[in-house]
């Protein structure tokens, strides 16, 4: 194996907790009718309640999964059984030799692979028709005609709604913010669509409600204003106000450009249905450079059940060249280039709460439309207040922990009020601790 | 300056006109604040003042230095911790192996470890309503654990919070409840006397709570000693606890208690043919202050089905055979058919191991082959939890059990369960034997998917035990 895998890694793969329960299910060696592993694979056949077994395979370099079940979450259950007995009962993994249908798999991903190969060069060597450049000019002159009037439309609602005051939103229906919103997807301008849209839960979220709308409208002001000036502001600020309005970089592009290599440390990930639509699920998977000592976020979206990227092992140094989306502040990277997993390392977190507060200030003066930073803390005790937990540091400075998250009795017990180094998302002023590293062990909170 | 600017968002520029006066404390942030402020479009300038404000509040914000104190961490020097618990225990939180939990945990606590830090909140977590279960838990969470329990209300179970070494009468007076459980309930086990005279030390004093989980830890090695400090606790302010001591004497085949209700047996239970079936019927009494006494739930419901279930519950078995003169096996199909059947586990769960056995040795001698007639009988003769059957009734119990499968072309839920129940009772080092005995072809064969199931999961149970005391070393 590549890495030592830890069972909290595996579990961490699970796309629910009902497959993970059913995947510790699996680990009997009854379950199994025959098991089996090299280097870089692991496979077995597992009994189910089929007439055949399910054969399972595991390739252990990224990790890629495959079995014959039918379900439609991945990893399956009997993939994560499969995996979870690889490290705990390695020794009943008695077959060397891969059989056939493993074989089978290993040659189709192996000219999958050299297919996406060979289309890459091609696409690389191949220039591609170019599409064409006054057509290009004619599109792109449409779409910022229709953001100008769609944002000149916007101004006018914005401030119509401060000259009447804010206190007339209270009670007002959905459509009193869909309706503009739905205009700004028509103006082409979806990122201001989706900020309107969640200004709609603000009116009703209790205590300082008007704190909390004045400043998000005033922070879509400031991209109004942006935009109205774009061509004064720096290159990297146009950047941020582009994406913000809801241009998109495109991907392609973006890894023609060259990258930042280091051996990232892949600190910690989260799984969140979007607030808008609950069937789109955003994975953000955050990583800290050892050379550069750089955050990155590697942010996917997926639908419905589709499976997340598993490819990212929390707690594990991943090697690759990444590419930061461009911006005052860049967080966002695609990995370019990766080399196999290897054991984590020491990386430099911020020493105490202070340290990371300043990154953050820091952080909002290039951007100040950022929400969600990667909190990554030394020595960070937890301390009772009144009916809550916070982390307290060496300094003595409190850093509040989110008030819906549910896991503070699994820190509590890992840390045993000890300091401990904890990263986490810190997103409206808590953070949501997603890695904990206590006693020379990594777990994995979120 | 900040609220200034949400009153007038608030109410609207159109009716709050005045400027909005400038007047932060930093030269730079007011300079820029004029700046904008000299605007003439009002909302725009109350939107640019509210955006660099909230961003400059943002940026300087400073955390908040504590002034709490820091929790006492927990002490490192700790029991050794069983990594090998990890991938046990977690499965015995419910589910398919939820009958090896007891057994997992005696076997840590037999190896003298702690279950892993990770593992403490979902154990104290299935442990809070296993009240059986927390001595136990208490001996395998460590120091650890028992720091974790004392911030969370809801594991005050999992506390042994004065230390062994204080007196016996010390720790009594000064315990809290669970404490006080626990120490009672040690005490009975060597010296069963000493721990009622402990009790009625402050019997009186004892809440109406207290006093009912104290009177029922004297299930525990009871005897005739015990009656009268019970025939006392019959006039009990709490009926709950007169309910307990009517229970508790039930259990003394000797006492007065147990003469006066085989007394009430004779004058108000007959037994009975109706259509060719023997049925048990009941006259009910008119109610008296020395019935109430010996019945407390009389007073609630006087119907005959109360009556029966209270004498059922508290009249030793023997006496109804001698009386009718039925075989036991017989009296206890009737048993289970009449509403008296809900308190027959109460009643079976009192026999010692040793006292079950004896009696499902007899039941096997005269129904070799487990039905859904006499399913009940056997799953109440179950072992304590985390104990087991002796050999010799693990191996027929198995002959009873591979004649349900040849017998039965579909199980019902009660047959199938059994396998369940049974994985979880066979001593754990017949487990391997007793595995390959039962999944022989001829057996494992059987077309059945439903048996298929259940005994896959049979099978996997008994490998499940099997894995786990191996690699516990034990």
């Amino acid at each position: 194996m590549a890495i030592n895998w830890t069972k909290d890694q595996v579990i961490a793969l699970s796309p629910d907790a009902s497959s993970t329960k059913a995947g510790q299910g699996l680990t009997n060696k009854s379950n199994w009718q025959s098991l089996g592993c090299d280097q870089l694979f692991a496979w077995g056949e597992c009994k189910g309640s089929g007439k055949d077994p399910y054969k399972v395979q595991i390739d252990l370099s990224e990790p890629a999964f495959k079995c014959s079940c039918p379900s439609h979450k991945f990893p399956c259950k009997h993939c994560l059984g499969l995996f979870l007995m690889l490290v705990s009962q390695e020794s009943s993994f008695t077959q060397t030799e891969q059989p056939l249908w493993v074989k089978e798999w290993i040659e189709s991903r192996t000219k999958k692979a050299e297919k996406q190969a060979k289309k890459a060069e091609k696409q690389a060597t191949e220039p591609k028709k170019a599409p064409d450049p006054e057509k290009q000019v004619a599109r792109a002159a449409e779409r910022e005609a229709k953001v100008k009037a769609g944002i000149e439309e916007l101004e006018l609602w914005l401030k119509d709604l401060i000259r009447q005051g804010l206190s007339v939103v209270q009670g007002q229906k959905y459509s009193f913010w869909d309706t503009p919103a739905a205009r700004m997807v028509d103006a082409q301008a979806p990122g201001l669509a989706r900020m309107l849209r969640e200004m709609a839960n603000i009116p009703a979220s209790g205590v300082a409600w008007q704190e909390r709308l004045l400043e998000k409208l005033s922070l879509l002001h400031l991209i109004i204003e942006g935009y109205k000036n774009i061509e004064n502001l720096p290159l990297t600020n146009q950047q941020d106000i582009r994406s913000l309005i809801g241009w998109t970089q495109s991907q392609e592009e973006l890894l023609n450009q060259p990258g930042v290599f280091d051996n990232w440390l892949i600190l910690g990930q989260r799984v969140e249905s979007d607030s808008l639509t609950p069937t789109l699920k955003s994975q953000r998977i955050w990583l800290k450079g050892e050379q550069t000592n750089q955050f990155a976020l590697i942010l996917n979206f997926v639908f419905g059940n589709q499976p997340t990227d598993t490819s990212f092992i929390s707690g594990t140094i991943l090697p690759a060249e990444l590419v930061f989306f461009p911006g005052a502040f860049p967080l966002r990277a695609l990995v370019k280039n990766r080399q196999t997993f290897t054991s984590s390392k020491e990386v430099k977190l911020f020493s105490n709460i202070l340290e990371f507060t300043s990154s953050c200030a820091d952080a909002l003066a290039k951007n100040p439309w950022l929400e969600r930073f990667p909190c990554a803390i030394e020595n960070l005790t937890l301390l009772p207040k009144e009916d809550e937990w916070l982390f307290c540091d060496n300094l003595g400075y409190e850093l509040n922990i989110s008030k819906i998250y549910g896991n503070v009795w699994f820190l509590l017990a890992i840390s045993g009020g000890h300091p401990v180094k904890v990263f986490g998302e810190y997103y409206k002023d808590r953070i949501w601790p997603l890695s904990v590293w206590a006693e020379n062990q990594i777990y994995f909170v979120g | 300056m900040w609220q200034d600017l949400i009153s007038t968002a608030l109410i609207g520029t159109q009716r709050h006109q005045n400027e909005i006066p400038i007047n932060s404390s930093s030269e730079n942030l007011n300079s820029l604040l004029t700046q904008i402020n000299s605007s003439n479009d009002t909302e725009q300038k109350l939107l640019s003042l509210a955006a660099t404000l909230s961003i400059y509040q943002k940026i300087g914000q400073l955390p908040t230095k504590t002034t709490l104190n820091k929790l006492e961490p927990a002490d490192l020097d700790d029991l050794p911790i069983c990594k090998v618990a990890s991938e046990f225990l977690p499965q015995t939180f419910g589910g398919k192996y939820r009958n090896a939990f007891p057994e997992a945990i005696n076997l840590l606590a037999k190896l003298g470890k702690r279950v892993p830090p990770d593992m403490l909140f979902p154990l104290l977590e299935y442990g809070k309503v296993l009240e059986n279960s927390h001595p136990t838990i208490r001996q395998i969470i460590g120091k650890r654990g028992q720091w974790l329990a004392s911030l969370n209300p809801n594991w005050k179970y999992a506390q042994t919070s004065i230390p062994t070494e204080t007196s016996i009468e010390e720790r009594w007076k000064t315990g809290d409840r669970y404490t006080r459980i626990e120490l009672l309930s040690t005490l009975r086990a060597t010296n069963p006397d000493q721990a009622r005279d402990l009790l009625l030390t402050s019997w009186k004093q004892e809440s109406a709570d207290s006093r009912l989980k104290f009177i029922s830890v004297l299930q525990i090695n009871l005897s005739i000693n015990d009656e009268q400090f019970l025939e006392s606790a019959l006039d009990d302010r709490s009926k709950d606890v007169r309910i307990k001591a009517t229970q508790l004497l039930g259990f003394l085949p000797n006492s007065k208690f147990q003469a006066r209700m085989q007394q009430y047996a004779r004058l108000f239970v007959q037994l009975k043919t109706q259509k060719k079936k023997t049925i048990l019927d009941i006259e009910v009494p008119v109610i008296t202050k020395e019935l109430t006494r010996d019945f407390p739930h009389i007073e609630d419901n006087n119907s005959k089905g109360t009556l029966l279930n209270s004498l059922f519950t508290k009249i030793v078995p023997d006496f109804w055979c001698k009386e009718w003169n039925i075989p036991w096996l017989e009296l206890m199909n009737l048993m289970e058919k009449s509403d008296w059947h809900h308190h027959m586990e109460q009643t079976f769960s009192n026999l010692s191991n040793e006292e079950k056995e004896t009696l499902l040795s007899f039941v096997l001698d005269h129904i070799p082959v487990i039905s859904e007639e006499n399913i009940f009988l056997i799953n109440l003769l179950t072992p304590k939890p985390g104990t087991y059957w002796s050999e010799e009734i693990s191996r027929k119990l198995l002959g009873a059990t591979l004649a349900v499968i040849r017998e039965n072309e579909k199980p019902s839920y009660s047959l199938l369960y059994w396998f369940n129940t049974y994985a979880a009772y066979v001593p754990p080092i017949e487990s391997s034997r007793e595995a390959s005995e039962l999944f022989k072809p001829e057996i494992f064969d059987k077309e059945w998917k439903a048996w298929g199931k259940a005994m896959q999961e049979f099978k996997d149970t008994l490998e499940f035990r099997f894995n786990m005391f191996k690699e516990f070393n034990l």
